[in-house]
């Protein structure tokens, strides 16, 4: 029995080309506008020239990320209405029929996942597919991604299958709500900030 | 102390005891109390759980026009209308037989399929050809036109006045140009094109080094690779074949080294590279002979293989006939033209670090095996050709032909029989004979009378007339794929010229809108079809009908099957077939030669597989017997033998530009020559995921993901003064572009990245307001294959004007 | 971020409203003495304006939610939300405001429990004020999660309250009768409110600075509205300068804020409304959101 559900996403093997952040779309009919997923570019570095040649020092690699299901769910904590419960399976989810659209949630997660949705007009985020999570299904994301980047479960056993790792830059310190996601780092996320890389596609995101 | 949410401090067991109690006090509650009692989401999730109408799921192939995947999709009906998209999820997934998963533009796809600009009903132009004023007419009305239109030119002009134009934005057997050649074949003939827009340099120059394009393993060979070199290769962005990137990351994993060689940093190149090395466009042929130096004079060449099975590499092995004639040795070490092709040298021109090159030239030489890949990019230019020879000569030397992990490289359809055959519906024999090469169209609206070989026409000495009627059926190539829109425009303005051009499409794109009769076609979720692979692949994939036409849209085979009727043709066209008769038909095909265990189509539809796949459990390696006996096993040129020297080419008597060894040749627009002065930056036109070339444009979902920008280096932007999202312009002598820009490191200083596929937009000044690329690339084709050089292109970029 | 009004009208309104409040009461708490019955009038009126204004706030907070109907649920999450808390501050905060206004009005209140009243609704609009701040200081936004954020809703709070309280006891009671200096206190305070702005500038991100990584898109707050704040509270400093100047504030003059006075705070307080925008201009919505 699930206790705490959880992404696995392989940064290394992500090519950005956004089939994730696609399928969750379809699926749950979101207007442009409103991102349950998405897949942000980091990019940095520059060019030298050498003589006659220009010489990289680029580095670039992708993240996908929907919402992290915390263990602490800092979105909860904020809600004066109560509207973002957990359930027992550690899915985070918010009930937009009690939601009153102040948005506050919005400001208190530190991985931009709540989203204002015009069409309920309240906030909306990831719901880890639960409604196929309770068939027996799949997350639309994870099955759909190309490169098999993806992976979901329970998030003990996906750190016993990938390790522990849930931070890359320039995702914010996992200490403030303990995101159930583990990561495999692109080998450019080690060298990223001092080459004063940032996300690139901020008008996509 | 961390604060838990999920029973607002209580512990999950007390949370569900006390929503118990709310809401067994529901029923006792009211009025405030109730009016403070907090909704228990548990109900939702109920809801959720509780089957909602009854909903229909069929598999079937992703329309997937011509973007290089063929993939899977499941589709959910409700009601007769699609309302979700899902992809293969069959078990197994294994590489063997690994599921087809679609990318983005499938599972938007929905998004297109209700796009209120569909076309619905026939139109006829009002107004001067390229305005795009039409009004709404009949069937009737429209078919009558047609017949009378083709009556008339074919009196009066001949069939060979008739052109169907290459266009793929429809491949699956029933919808697609094939259906309107077929009828044009049957009323006589049409003047026939040969080559693609895809792939004309490297189609044509493949088979002078190896006498054939079944030049590619498939593609699980790969993981026996130890080094696998993705030249101007994008498969993660364009999609070479569903699974290709797939492969490449599970090669990669088992031990591969993966170089990008590549004008930008590409999606591939960040998930599936190793190293990424910035080249300059149009300069691999440079760097290809300078790493080929290096393996001549370090001795890394597989001297024994170059002995036994190639001819031209020296002077010991000149065919016969070209005893004194430069030889590929001679070339390298300049020995006739004084300049040899070192690391050095190439540096000066691609731009890449002489250590660099001399070091991936070592690397792949001493890999054995590896697979040197060559993408399209860097084919589809102005000496396209010299690249693609230069590459295949690389895998030659290295002694990768042949052999598992190796990849002998050109074109590289699937051995062993070329793979999937994209389209087995019948168009039947041509009456006329006389073919031009597939870009050169717009000449023969201008000057088809004079048109003969030296401009690429075969199968004629001459043409007997200019083109004078256009069928374009998913076709959008004549205005906004091709190059040089403002050109092309004003030729197709010219009534006198093409007298009658005709569109059948799903949407009024900047090729219809120069249409005089519109037909609108319905998608291929919406009448039967069939396909296979792309390029790659053993599947078959069957596309049931799933939902009705809308409006008065019509498959492409109905409404060539009712023009038939109007020219007599009907029994003749149809064969008494529907469009699922036709696929049966088809499915025939396919189960009498590569899929003998192909299911009937009864089968495939009961069974609602979608697929039937082939798994590929030792993959055939191209030249596997040529390579073990080439005696025995000869290569179908001249020499029986791999042609590092073409004799052919030779006699052709052009070495400037068709030289018998490859050659770097500098582009006839480049930054070396004097156009540099005043356009500065090479444009190229990459493959972009909003789109496929020129479908799915203006989905507001993929152009969230992908919004349309001029990529620049801040290298360049930086003096221009300009700034990320600032609107750009971007011109030559050509036209010009004004459109928003991304600054990014990701691609080479001196380089600037534009997606192809933009509907071209021309504001009231002409200057187009959206990005298409071919306003500013140029109709000139290539001296070999008559191919689009559609990436050679020279730009300058500023800031524009309050835009 | 201009969409934010709804906000910056709720929080200066309700920061004015508090301070008010307080500031008309300090001599009063400071030396627990009784109104007198001349001073009742006055009295009233203040109580009177700090419920109105503090009405006004939440009905222009109920213009930023989506569903007003849904948030008598508001305060359900008085447990872990600053937010909750925020609200219940702020409506007991009236409720003991209207308490001490029926006080005044029924009868002759009993020094200690219209001080106990007092001070009681003192805390609470304390609480509400620290409440506010408290909820966007959240650990994702290290902008809003500094010192100055408290201190600057304070000063906010005292410095509109200050002048906002000398208009009333001018226009109702008479100058100079306060016995309280409000406007050199009013000085002190907006001169803090200046040099803490400027010398705080680097922190607030005007200069484009990122503190940390991010999934939150930098927001290119306005230097504009930054320089216009810092400009339109030197207006307010000087207009301040200039009433002390005229000797405004004598008894011997007659009932009436002057113009002089109410310039100062309608430039004070267009000040702080340019600041509370250049506050939610801090933090940046993902781009893809404003479609």
């Amino acid at each position: 029995m699930v206790t705490q559900y959880g992404f696995f996403f392989d940064a290394s093997a992500c090519t950005g080309c956004k089939a994730c952040q696609m399928a969750c779309k379809d699926r749950n009919d979101l207007e442009p506008g409103v991102l349950w997923r998405r897949v942000y570019e980091v990019a940095g570095g520059g060019w030298e020239k050498k003589g006659e040649v220009w010489v990289p020092s680029v580095v670039a690699y992708n993240i996908s990320m929907a919402c992290n299901h915390c263990e602490n769910p800092v979105c909860g904590l904020a809600c004066p209405v109560k509207a973002i419960s957990k359930r027992e399976d550690g899915i985070v989810f918010v009930d937009t029929g009690a939601c009153i659209g102040c948005r506050y949630c919005e400001w208190a997660c530190p991985y931009t996942a709540l989203r204002f949705d015009a069409r309920t007009n309240t906030v909306s985020k990831c719901d880890f597919c639960y409604a196929a999570i309770d068939a027996g299904g799949t997350p639309a994301c994870v099955a759909a991604c190309p490169q098999r980047a993806l992976d979901f479960g329970d998030l003990a056993e996906l750190r016993k299958k990938y390790g522990d790792v849930r931070r890359i830059f320039p995702l914010p310190d996992p200490a403030q709500t303990d995101p159930a996601l583990v990561i495999k780092p692109h080998r450019d996320a080690a060298r990223a900030e001092e080459r004063g890389a940032e996300v690139a596609n901020w008008e996509e995101v | 102390m961390r604060k838990k949410i999920e029973t607002a401090g209580m512990s999950r067991r007390s949370f569900l005891r006390w929503s118990a109690l709310v809401g067994s006090s529901a029923a006792a509650s009211k009025g405030l109390a109730a009016g403070f009692r907090r909704r228990d989401p548990r109900h939702v999730f109920a809801e959720a759980a509780r089957p909602g109408a009854a909903e229909r799921m069929i598999r079937t192939g992703c329309p997937s026009h011509n973007c290089g995947g063929r993939c899977l999709l499941k589709v959910f009906v409700r009601d007769g209308r699609i309302v979700r998209i899902e992809t293969d999820d069959r078990p197994g997934d294994t590489l063997a037989d690994p599921q087809l998963r679609a990318c983005i533009r499938g599972r938007a796809y929905r998004k297109r399929q209700y796009h209120p600009d569909r076309l619905m009903h026939p139109l006829k132009r009002t107004g001067k050809r390229g305005e795009g004023q039409f009004e709404r007419i009949t069937w009737d009305e429209a078919l009558d036109r047609i017949a009378s239109e083709f009556a008339r030119i074919k009196s009066a002009y001949g069939n060979e006045a008739f052109y169907v134009p290459y266009g793929t934005g429809s491949y699956n057997q029933i919808n697609g140009r094939q259906t309107a050649q077929r009828l044009m074949n049957l009323y006589g003939g049409s003047l026939g094109f040969y080559n693609s827009y895809s792939w004309a340099a490297i189609s044509a120059a493949t088979p002078t080094v190896y006498g054939t394009s079944v030049t590619g393993n498939q593609r699980q060979d790969w993981l026996n690779a130890k080094y696998i070199l993705m030249w101007s290769w994008n498969p993660a962005e364009m999609r070479d074949g569903t699974n290709s990137e797939y492969f490449v990351r599970k090669a990669r994993e088992k031990g591969a080294r993966v170089v990008c060689i590549d004008p930008r940093m590409t999606l591939s190149a960040v998930a599936l590279a190793d190293e990424w090395i910035p080249i300059r466009p149009g300069t691999d042929a440079a760097m290809m002979s300078a790493m080929a130096h290096v393996m001549v004079t370090e001795n890394l060449f597989d001297a024994e293989f170059v002995r036994t099975h190639c001819v031209g590499f020296d002077e010991t092995q000149m065919p016969a006939g070209a005893a004194g004639a430069e030889s590929y040795k001679d070339y390298l070490l300049g020995t006739r033209d004084g300049v040899a092709k070192t690391p050095a040298w190439a540096e000066r021109i691609c731009g890449v670090p002489r250590e660099t090159i001399a070091r991936i030239a070592r690397e792949y030489a001493m890999a054995k095996p590896g697979v040197l890949y060559q993408g399209y990019g860097m084919q589809r230019r102005a000496y396209g050709e010299q690249a693609v020879r230069a590459g295949c000569v690389l895998a030659a030397i290295t002694g990768n032909v042949g052999i598992p992990g190796g990849w002998a490289s050109g074109i590289a359809l699937q051995a062993p029989d070329g793979g999937p055959f994209w389209l087995v519906f019948p168009v039947g024999d041509n009456p006329v004979e006389a073919m031009i090469p597939s870009f050169l169209w717009t000449e023969a609206v201008l000057r088809g009378k004079e048109m003969g070989p030296a401009d690429g026409v075969r199968g004629a000495s001459k043409l007997a007339t200019d083109i004078k009627c256009i069928w374009a059926v998913a076709c959008n190539a004549l205005i906004n794929q091709h190059g040089n829109v403002n050109r092309t425009a004003r030729i197709l303005a010219d009534e006198k010229k093409v007298e009658f051009l005709l569109v059948q499409d799903n949407f009024l794109t900047p090729t219809a809108r120069f249409a005089d009769i519109v037909l609108p076609v319905c998608t291929q979720f919406e009448t039967w079809g069939l396909e296979d692979g792309w390029k790659y692949g053993d599947e078959v994939i069957l596309m049931p009908k799933i939902v009705e036409p809308p409006g008065e849209t019509k498959s492409d085979y109905r409404i060539c099957a009712e023009i038939a009727a109007r020219l007599g043709l009907e029994q003749a066209y149809t064969e008494g077939r529907t469009e699922r008769d036709w696929v049966a038909w088809s499915l025939d095909r396919y189960r009498q030669s590569r899929f003998p265990g192909l299911p009937s189509l009864d089968e495939l539809e009961t069974s609602n597989a979608g697929v039937y796949s082939i798994p590929v459990t030792k993959p055939a390696v191209a030249f596997a017997d040529f390579r073990r006996d080439p005696a025995k096993h000869p290569l179908q040129t001249p020499s029986g033998r791999i042609e590092i020297f073409s004799k052919r080419l030779h006699d052709m008597n052009d070495p400037a530009e068709i030289p018998a060894v490859p050659k770097y040749i500098q582009e006839w627009e480049s930054p070396f020559g004097p156009e540099a002065a005043k356009y500065p930056l090479s444009a190229i036109g990459h493959h972009y995921l909003s789109r496929v070339h020129s479908t799915l444009e203006g989905i507001d979902w993929l152009e969230e993901a992908f919004p349309q920008r001029l990529f620049i280096n801040p290298v360049d932007a930086d003096p221009r003064k300009i700034r990320n999202g600032d609107p750009v312009r971007v011109w030559n002598d050509r036209g010009a572009v004004v459109v928003k820009c991304r600054l990014t490191p990701r691609i080479m200083p001196g380089v600037v990245a534009l997606p192809q596929g933009a509907w071209w937009t021309p504001d009231k000044d002409g200057v187009d307001r959206r990005g298409s690329v071919n306003v500013l690339s140029s109709e000139r084709w290539t001296a070999l294959a008559f191919g689009n050089a559609q990436h050679t292109i020279m730009v300058q970029v500023a800031k524009a004007e309050a835009a | 971020m201009l969409k934010e009004w709804p906000l910056v009208a709720f929080t200066v309104m309700g920061q004015a409203a508090v301070g008010m409040f307080v500031f008309f009461h300090l001599p009063f708490l400071a030396r627990f003495r009784t109104p007198t019955y001349g001073w009742r009038i006055t009295w009233l009126v203040t109580l009177a304006l700090v419920f109105l204004l503090a009405g006004l706030a939440v009905l222009v907070s109920f213009f930023h939610l989506r569903h007003p109907l849904r948030a008598r649920f508001a305060l359900s999450n008085l447990r872990s939300s600053w937010l909750s808390r925020e609200i219940l501050f702020e409506l007991v905060f009236m409720a003991l405001v209207a308490a001490a206004g029926w006080l005044a009005w029924s009868r002759a209140p009993s020094a200690g429990s219209a001080w106990v009243l007092v001070a009681a609704a003192s805390l609470a609009g304390g609480f509400f004020l620290a409440s506010m701040a408290k909820l966007y200081m959240l650990p994702a936004l290290p902008l809003w999660r500094q010192g100055y954020t408290p201190v600057s809703f304070f000063l906010t709070s005292f410095a509109l309250g200050a002048l906002a309280t000398e208009i009333v006891v001018r226009t109702v009671a008479g100058p100079g009768v306060f016995g309280l200096d409000l406007m050199r206190g009013a000085q002190v305070l907006i001169l803090t409110e200046i040099l803490l702005a400027v010398l705080l500038t680097p922190r607030h991100g005007v200069l484009g600075v990122r503190p940390e990584p991010s999934l939150r898109p930098s927001a290119g707050p306005s230097r504009l509205l930054h320089g216009t704040r810092v400009v339109l509270l030197a207006a307010g400093l000087v207009f301040i300068a200039w009433d002390i100047g005229s000797g405004a504030n004598s008894i011997m003059n007659e009932k009436g804020a002057g113009p002089i006075l109410l310039l100062a705070f309608a430039s004070v307080l267009a000040g702080e409304v340019a600041g509370r925008f250049h506050f939610y201009g801090l933090v940046g919505r993902p781009a893809s959101e404003r479609r």
